[in-house]
């Protein structure tokens, strides 16, 4: 807390200027108005895309309201996004709330998933995670730099939770390749050490489909 | 040691205008800026601890808040319902002028659990209203040309449909 250094001044400092105070005021307002209030001042927008904002809102526990999506593919080049908002008191309409976010590249990579605020996205470059509300882009290290990965089939899957452990992981299932068993093997990126690890493997006893793996506190189903 | 048990030991706190306030220790707890202070004079704390950023009407009001919360949570029954009936009687007391000295005076105390309370009240204030009244609200100038302004709007206008008139 920056307490201590009010004791400099002898009047009151107001709590405009105290970024502390403001942030934990922030993360007690529903993320639709904290947008808004971006048009406040340039040192509240500043404030409010700040990163450390960003999880104290998700750890303080809030009224149910969360901003789903739902992407309706025009055509294979022209992807819309349409986000439609839940609140308790009012029920979702699909039309009022729709907006396109400023997706980089949409026509060319397709969203795999989103988790929490975050998006996966992949083109056929690259994979990387995106945040649609302040526009922040990161691009992923290849997961498959020590061999060709062209005829590989692989999944990915996306997990964030800020509160239960601060960045993010990303999972890739793919086919084991120098193997005698077939099996399953597993990559994990983490945010935080930027690097790829192996995983587990697992036999694959049975086909399966890893297309639609979705993040449930703590696992991938 | 002393030997005193802690519930009975007084502190007294003098406010910026000079006034001095006898409190529990059980109570000092709770304000943290001055159980450091105490945990650093090797609880020998005789002579009243000056707060000079906390004027009368705030502290009165923080012991207030954490007198009745200590007499709650000690309570038997249907505390919760009490509890919460008290903390909405105390923020509609407070004109917004002063809530946001109260802020200051529990942040600068260190108080932990009103300071969350007090956090969340200005949410509510805050929440869903235009952002000029936010700006009256805490005395905030407009720093944006209105072009700038005007884009960051409309890059956002989902949000702002819906929000109250002033």
């Amino acid at each position: 807390m920056s307490h201590n250094t009010e004791l400099i001044s002898s009047s009151m400092e107001a709590i405009e200027r105290n970024d502390d105070l403001l942030t934990q005021i922030f993360a007690r307002v529903l993320l639709r108005d904290v947008i808004t209030f971006r048009c406040v001042s340039k040192r509240w927008l500043s404030l409010i895309s700040a990163l450390y904002f960003r999880r104290c809102h998700a750890s303080v526990k809030q009224r149910v309201s969360r901003l789903f999506f739902d992407f309706v593919p025009d055509s294979v080049f022209h992807q819309e996004v349409k986000f439609f908002y839940l609140d308790k008191e009012t029920c979702p309409s699909y039309s009022s709330s729709s907006f396109s976010p400023k997706i980089p590249d949409l026509g060319s990579s397709q969203i795999i998933q989103s988790c929490n605020g975050l998006m996966l996205l992949q083109s056929e470059e690259a994979v990387f995670i995106y945040n649609p509300t302040t526009g922040d882009k990161k691009t992923l290290p290849s997961s498959f730099s020590s061999f060709d990965s062209s005829d590989l089939h692989y999944s990915l899957a996306f997990a964030f939770d800020p509160l239960r452990f601060i960045g993010y992981k990303v999972i890739c299932i793919f086919d084991g390749v120098d193997s005698k068993n077939e099996c399953f093997e597993t990559m994990i990126y983490s945010s935080e050490s930027g690097v790829w690890k192996r995983g587990c493997f697992f036999p694959s006893t049975f086909r399966v489909e890893f297309d639609m793996m979705t993040y449930f506190k703590d696992s991938n189903y | 040691m002393s030997g005193i048990s802690d519930t009975e030991r007084m502190i007294t706190l003098k406010t910026v205008e000079g006034t001095l306030f006898d409190v529990k220790s059980s109570i000092a707890k709770d304000l943290k800026t001055v159980q450091a202070f105490i945990d650093d004079s090797d609880d020998d704390v005789t002579s009243p601890i000056p707060l000079p950023n906390v004027f009368t009407r705030e502290l009165s009001r923080i012991l207030d808040y954490l007198n009745n919360h200590h007499r709650f949570r000690s309570g038997i029954e249907k505390a919760d319902e009490e509890m919460a009936r008290y903390d909405a009687e105390f923020a509609k007391s407070m004109s917004h002028e002063e809530l946001k000295a109260l802020i200051l005076a529990a942040n600068y105390l260190n108080v932990k659990d009103l300071l969350e309370f007090l956090n969340q009240t200005v949410a509510d204030v805050i929440q869903n209203k235009s952002v000029e009244f936010v700006r009256n609200f805490f005395g905030i100038e407009n720093d944006y040309t209105p072009e700038e302004e005007e884009k960051l709007r409309n890059e956002n206008e989902w949000a702002f449909n819906g929000v109250e008139q002033d």
